[in-house]
């Protein structure tokens, strides 16, 4: 099978030394919304919105109401991807950019009924590097479940159950 | 678990249960011997291998090319004879036919974008053109090259003590740094078509023969740095003569190369104590605009250096400082072009002034006379006397504080690593660690006496809870070989600085600490120590035994998680039942009451016996708390039979509190422990590591104070790289996510944002 290969003009990848980002995501049982926080190293995700030609610069200087804001969100919401029975839809709702290099996101998604069963899939900055090891910790009545997420397995299902 | 109960009996020893976790490292480490002896220093026999340079070098600029001659002299001092010499080949590493590329593991995914393929696709042949390898006398020598290894076979075996002389001859093309990456290249500025030259790796270098590995002759992949031996340069670099040249060592043709403006300013710098402009800005700005067609030779000798390197470009502008240290004047210095600008005029050379300031004191005195800073975009890379760090900030000459930081940062490191591994020279191929760790842990240090709470990014044990919780299929212990290494960053900078941060902040202490780092650097200065080296010292000089630590930290990808698992109260009885029992009956009323009971007692509106007393005896009435007539005496009996002693003890109150804790992650770690009392006073109670030594996974401790205890913070300071302290308090108390905290302190822009539109 022959298939089609899309390409995304980039510049040139330069040399780092991270290759983690984290998920921390909780179920507000008042709102019925997934509250959800991102720590990604600050240098990569510059680096990784440069290759698909989509720079923001330095993200210090990303105001939420920027079309930059606009592109973090969507290369956010397209690598961390949650179904609860069916897709659940995220905001972003802002960042703070920490100066020991790591940038926290933070999403809120619509309301939704909340299943025994949560599939997520958390791929970011894996286009890049493939040494990259993302992991989500989900916290539910006291408890939490955590899951890795790699190169080769980039989508996990969480057992409220189990 | 809580659990409130009077404590009468003592309680019965645990049972030792046998474990590994603290056996020691004998099997693991090499067998101490006349070259490292098992005090972790230099044996009496111990030997090192010397390779003096003299070379003549070229700088094409018109071709980006380094055209190079040199003349090695090669010392046996092993008692070895040696039959054939093994010489690293690095630019190979660039070669077409280079391994680096084969070994890559490919996905179609890889390729999604039109740099990854133009990457793959590119043909850049940066590998070393070998011209010749002669005698001195100009004969031709056997020679074979594998990859990036050159072996010389000679006539005779250089024996023990002798030395001998041959010439190599080359040229390799310039790797155009900001297009294919590396350590070394160049930087193209289209704005004048001009180009800022780091070089480094760009000539034949001879091999470590050591006690160790004979010949570290594996091979360059790209990530596993470099061994070499120590030796003395002299160094003729010949470059367009507008170009400025910084290098290992020191200049010995001043007058040659300077104008008279630029040695007068100089002279002034080696007496100032604050950075002199040697060539400004402006005059740099001037000398970009045109292009020298003649050349200049800079001579550059230094000695004592296991590397030299150079930067050049008509760019450069250059200042210096003198920083005294341990009695000798050091001149530091900064080379960059007006692109670093305001950043590097006013933190670079005072950073490098700093950092071999503050080195000294944790490890040695800084030996050589100079110390440079070369800006090089997007890098940092590290030689002796001489190092390329980034930092550049915007085109309108602001820049963000991740920018000041993060250049200050780099410069700390890179300079640090003068003396890990230039100077205590470990081996970078197959250990990384033992210089980038290291060095990283004195970065920290550093930095955090540079500026009060400097953001830095590797040091604190709170910031690898991260690495150390991920996945272990994608981490490697420590003790991996540089090549092989998973997490490059976290596992050979990271987590080693980490470690040593424990050490010296939690499990030795400073003093201890202190003294035996710098008892490892003192041994090791000017020679090649092994992991083992270090390991022994740092026992040897302490009176510590870290065997655990090191096997736990460094040779395992075990994570901290510790746990407070449970809580049982107990209080003291006074013996004496007119106290006790009244206050047991206060503790039965405080008691909850089952629900069942509740419901009796208000929905039975009158029990049998309560309609018929005849129904009631002695034991209708009976609490066996009550005190009665008897209790008294008794307790004047047992007063009899107990010291004064035992009778204070026994109305002392004393709360008794035993503590069930687990070990989840594996490494053992000390129990850090701050009790906060009902008065709101504290008390931290810290036992060592080796609580663990027989129990590896459960421990108990019972713990007693005068009052009664409120709450129990387990590694309240986040001193142990404990991944997960939501199981380190007692009563539970629930860690607020980050999303919460976002959400108190809610606000849709950073503060920097803000503070730029408050500018705006």
């Amino acid at each position: 099978m022959k298939l089609l290969l899309f390409l995304f003009a980039s510049t040139t990848m330069l040399a780092h030394d991270y290759y983690f980002a984290f998920a921390e995501m909780a179920f507000n049982s008042s709102s019925n919304k997934f509250e959800t926080t991102i720590s990604i190293s600050t240098h990569d995700l510059e680096h990784a919105l440069e290759n698909i030609n989509k720079p923001v610069g330095h993200l210090e200087k990303v105001h939420v109401d920027s079309e930059e804001f606009k592109v973090l969100e969507a290369y956010l919401l397209s690598h961390f991807k949650v179904t609860s029975k069916t897709p659940v839809s995220f905001n972003l709702l802002g960042f703070e950019s920490k100066l020991d290099g790591i940038t926290y996101f933070y999403l809120e998604s619509d309301a939704v009924e909340l299943q025994d069963t949560i599939k997520v899939e958390f791929d970011a900055l894996m286009e890049m590097h493939k040494e990259q090891q993302n992991k989500m910790t989900f916290y539910h009545n006291d408890k939490s479940y955590s899951k890795p997420f790699l190169y080769t397995n980039r989508i996990q299902i969480i057992n409220l159950n189990k | 678990m809580y659990k409130k109960s009077l404590l009468v009996a003592l309680l019965l020893p645990l049972l030792a249960v046998g474990q590994n976790k603290f056996a020691q490292l004998e099997q693991l480490l090499p067998t101490p011997n006349e070259y490292r002896n098992a005090a972790g220093a230099p044996g009496h026999n111990y030997y090192q291998q010397q390779a003096d340079y003299k070379i003549n070098v070229e700088l094409i600029d018109e071709e980006q090319k380094i055209i190079g001659e040199e003349t090695i002299t090669y010392t046996n001092n092993s008692p070895d004879n040696l039959e054939y010499l093994w010489i690293q080949l690095d630019q190979n590493m660039r070669a077409s036919d280079s391994d680096t590329h084969l070994i890559e593991v490919e996905r179609m995914e890889d390729f999604k974008s039109i740099e990854s393929i133009k990457s793959k696709l590119f043909e850049f042949d940066g590998g070393f053109k070998i011209e010749g390898v002669t005698t001195t006398s100009g004969r031709g020598m056997k020679y074979y090259i594998n990859k990036t290894m050159l072996r010389i076979d000679l006539d005779t075996p250089l024996t023990e003590g002798s030395s001998i002389s041959f010439k190599i001859k080359w040229w390799y093309n310039i790797n155009d740094r900001m297009k294919i990456g590396g350590r070394s290249g160049y930087e193209y500025f289209a704005e004048n078509d001009n180009y800022l030259y780091t070089i480094a790796q760009w000539f034949p270098r001879m091999c470590v023969y050591n006690d160790v590995e004979g010949w570290q002759n594996k091979q360059f992949l790209g990530r596993g740095e470099f061994a070499l031996p120590f030796g003395d340069y002299e160094v003729a670099i010949t470059v367009p003569s507008d170009h400025i040249v910084g290098a290992t060592g020191e200049l010995a043709n001043e007058s040659k190369v300077l104008t008279p403006a630029q040695r007068e300013r100089l002279a002034k710098a080696r007496i100032s104590d604050t950075p002199v402009i040697i060539v400004t800005q402006d005059e740099a700005e001037e000398i970009e605009k045109k292009k020298a067609t003649d050349k200049k030779t800079w001579v550059f000798k230094a000695e004592n250096v296991r590397d030299f390197a150079f930067a050049s470009s008509r760019k450069f502008i250059w200042d210096a400082m003198n920083q005294p240290v341990g009695g000798k004047d050091v001149l530091c210095m900064s080379y960059y072009p007006k692109e670093g600008n305001p950043l590097w005029e006013q933190y670079s050379t005072k950073v490098v002034a700093h950092t071999i300031k503050t080195y000294s004191k944790y490890t040695i005195d800084y030996p050589y006379p100079v110390a440079i800073s070369v800006h090089a975009a997007s890098i940092g890379m590290e030689y002796p006397m001489i190092c390329f760090n980034f930092g550049r900030p915007e085109k309108d000459g602001t820049y963000t504080a991740r920018t000041k930081y993060g250049m200050i940062g780099v410069i700390i490191h890179e300079v640090g690593h003068n003396f890990f591994p230039m100077i205590v020279n470990s081996d970078e191929r197959q250990w990384t660690w033992m210089d980038e760790g290291l060095n990283t842990f004195v970065q920290y240090l550093t930095e955090q006496e540079f500026e009060r709470n400097y953001p830095s990014r590797r040091g604190p044990a709170h910031l690898m809870t991260n690495y150390m919780r991920g996945n272990k299929d994608n981490i490697s212990p420590i003790m991996t070989n540089s090549e092989s290494i998973w997490q490059f960053g976290n596992n050979a900078y990271g987590k080693p600085a980490t470690g040593l941060n424990i050490l010296r902040e939690t499990i030795m202490g400073r003093e201890l600490f202190d003294h035996a780092f710098k008892t490892y650097s003192e041994r090791w200065k000017f020679k090649h120590p092994t992991p083992a080296d270090f390991f022994r010292t740092m026992e040897d000089a302490s009176a510590v035994d870290l065997d655990w630590f090191w096997r736990a930290w460094f040779y395992t990808t075990d994570h901290v998680d510790i746990s407070i698992d449970g809580v049982k109260w107990y209080e003291l009885n006074t013996s004496n039942a007119t106290v006790d029992l009244p206050r047991a009956k206060e503790l039965e009323n405080e008691a909850a009451t089952p629900i069942g009971e509740v419901r009796n007692n208000e929905l039975i509106k009158e029990t049998y016996n309560e309609k018929d007393p005849s129904l009631n005896d002695f034991y209708t009435t009976y609490d066996k708390n009550d005190v009665d007539g008897l209790h008294a005496k008794e307790y004047d009996k047992l007063k009899q039979r107990l010291s004064d002693e035992d009778i204070a003890l026994l109305n002392s109150g004393k709360q008794f509190y035993e503590m069930k804790f687990s070990n989840k992650g594996g490494i053992p770690m000390p129990l850090i422990l701050e009790f906060t009392f009902e008065d709101n006073s504290k008390e931290t109670i810290k036992i060592p590591a080796e609580i663990w030594r027989k129990h590896e996974n459960e421990v108990t401790k019972v713990f007693i104070f005068d009052h009664k205890v409120r709450s129990v913070q387990l590694d309240p300071n986040l001193e142990t790289a404990d991944t997960d302290v939501s199981n380190n308090a007692w009563p539970h108390a629930k860690v607020p996510t980050q999303f919460e905290l976002f959400r108190k302190g809610y606000s849709r822009e950073n503060p920097m944002q803000r503070a730029n539109r408050a500018g705006e």
